[in-house]
């Protein structure tokens, strides 16, 4: 499968005059594997979302593929879209849809409007092998047929993260994808996102809180601070003083 | 896993997939009930496509509802001239008395509303609200289940009986006045608003009243402090979509003849002055969209002047 690169040159972003990015500058090579770390309010989500053509940058620009995508048409727009997989933090599923519909709704950006609708009321052989298939690699293939509120939380996520490949994206992007679950299973979904990844060479972009995690299982760390970026480093050269500078408090606020 | 292995799988899982035998029999039943009414119904479809209908229809919207200067071939102007007579002479008055009794009944409406919704809600109405698991005496429990309960009843018969009937029957008690349809309206009304209302408040999330119940607020407290604010814009939605459906009603019960739009309305009918009529009609129509308008600017007053939740 094919893979995307991202290029931001001095994005910023502000939000009715609040400024979530500033003058952010960042090169990712399609295939590689990103943590973007950085305490609450950092601008990672912000980040992910232009990364994933929701939010468009109020200064600098975005590039994907060398192609800036402030200069896309509706249709450029949405392929773009379609190809940038997106794992929200609150998992964005129907509830009381079935398993294998939400898995389905995947390929919305890529299908018309009758074709989409029949996938959902009544979805074709090739969808549902794929989407068993693709619940099978992240353990959950016995739940295809179920409602999607039923599952817990992490087989939701899980559900979450198939529909996101079921898309066939070039890039992966998931936010905060273990803000609410145990160290253990944390680890587990982290691997899970970077085997992924690796089995189909897709770029993969990860927010994360604790900088330790991203450390142990993705190559490259991103440190967000302030919508700045602080630091950008291979993770075995992340040193102490970054981390530093990344958590500093004084007087229990963030310094600025 | 391959194809064919996999397809029966998947076939497996979608034999023993969990259904819902309830909704399957309820949608089984309405769509048996809704060919049932279309078949048995006698409603004639033949009828309404029967032949000359449709020119019929043809020729009265042209000869009759046209107004008549247009009619004569007087010209836009002379219309202009005709619909600013009409206006003078019963579209102001019309328009004017069946807004005041709207805004007259949906102030008394809300009054009514604000008295049955918090006695209605079965948040508020419990031995100890917003706290779980508490243990209480039966007395106690089945004594705030009946208060409620009578809310709710209340609430219930108020709107249970339609504003045409309740104006029809004041109408008898009170004669030809505004009366009527004012109370008619309000009690309608507030019957529908208490029941919103109360809704409202059982749908707030009980985070924010269960810390104030925690730090000791009673139950008016809990209904000023947290219900009320949280649920503001609900509550102004409800009102002003009641307030766009009550400029419409107080219409149709100037067809009772109390004095509203519908009056007028009826009265030119009565005359065979069709343009008129129409006229009458487009204005209430009009007065609809203001209320629409009104409704519209009052929510986006209430979201801006909330306190700032603007977030990353």
């Amino acid at each position: 499968m094919a893979s995307a690169s991202f290029r931001l040159d001095h994005v910023g972003v502000d939000f009715d005059g609040v400024e979530v990015l500033r003058e952010v500058d960042l090169e990712i090579a399609p295939g590689e594997q990103v943590a973007l770390v950085g305490p609450s309010g950092a601008g990672k989500t912000t980040l992910l979302r232009v990364l994933d053509g929701v939010v468009q940058p109020c200064s600098g620009r975005m590039l994907w593929d060398g192609r800036d995508v402030h200069g896309f048409g509706r249709r450029e727009l949405r392929a773009f879209r379609a190809s940038v997989g997106f794992v929200p933090q609150d998992h964005g599923l129907v509830p009381n849809l079935r398993v294998v519909q939400n898995v389905v709704s995947g390929k919305l950006g890529r299908r018309g409007f009758l074709a989409s609708l029949r996938s959902l009321v009544w979805p074709g052989r090739d969808d549902l092998l794929r989407a068993h298939a693709l619940l099978e690699r992240v353990g959950i293939a016995d739940r295809l047929f179920h409602r999607t509120d039923r599952l817990s939380g992490g087989q939701q996520q899980r559900v979450a993260i198939v529909r996101a490949l079921f898309q066939e994206p070039e890039a992966l992007l998931a936010d905060e994808p273990v803000a609410s679950v145990d160290p253990a299973r944390a680890r587990s979904v982290i691997r899970l996102l970077t085997d992924l990844a690796t089995d189909r060479g897709l770029t993969l972009v990860v927010s994360l809180h604790d900088l330790e995690l991203a450390r142990a299982f993705l190559p490259r760390v991103v440190g967000l601070r302030n919508g700045r970026v602080l630091f950008d480093r291979p993770a075995d050269r992340v040193s102490p003083a970054d981390v530093e500078a990344l958590y500093a408090f004084t007087d229990g606020v963030a310094a600025s | 896993m391959n194809a064919a292995a996999r397809l029966a799988e998947v076939r497996a899982l979608r034999r023993r997939r969990p259904r819902d035998r309830f909704l399957r029999g309820s949608l089984t039943a309405l769509s048996a009930f809704v060919l049932g009414a279309w078949w048995w119904g006698d409603f004639g479809l033949v009828r309404l496509f029967a032949s000359g209908r449709f020119a019929r229809i043809g020729a009265f919207l042209r000869d009759q509802v046209a107004p008549a200067p247009l009619r004569e071939g007087e010209g836009w102007g002379a219309a202009a001239a005709w619909a600013a007579e009409a206006w003078r002479t019963m579209g102001y008055e019309a328009a004017w008395r069946t807004l005041a009794i709207a805004l007259a009944a949906m102030a008394l409406a809300g009054v009514l509303a604000a008295c049955v919704a918090p006695l209605a809600s079965g948040a508020l109405m419990t031995c100890d609200p917003f706290v779980p698991n508490t243990r209480h005496s039966t007395v106690c429990h089945v004594g705030w289940v009946v208060l409620r309960s009578l809310a709710r009843l209340g609430a219930v018969l108020m709107r249970a009986v339609p504003e045409y009937v309740w104006a029809f029957l004041l109408l008898g008690l009170l004669g030809p006045t505004a009366w009527p349809a004012v109370l008619a309206l309000a009690v309608h009304n507030g019957g529908i608003l208490g029941r919103l209302g109360a809704d409202t408040f059982e749908n707030v999330p009980s985070g924010v009243p269960a810390a104030l119940r925690s730090l000791g607020a009673d139950r008016r407290q809990l209904l000023f402090a947290a219900l009320l604010p949280t649920t503001f814009p609900r509550h102004l939605l409800f009102f002003f979509y009641r307030l766009e459906t009550c400029v419409r009603e107080a219409t149709v019960l100037g067809m009772l003849g109390i004095v509203s739009l519908g009056y007028w309305v009826m009265e030119a009918r009565a005359r065979f002055r069709y343009d008129e009529m129409v006229f009458l009609v487009l204005l209430g129509v009009v007065l609809v969209l203001l209320a629409d308008v009104a409704s519209h600017l009052a929510r986006r007053f209430a979201e801006r002047s909330g306190p700032d939740h603007r977030g990353r």
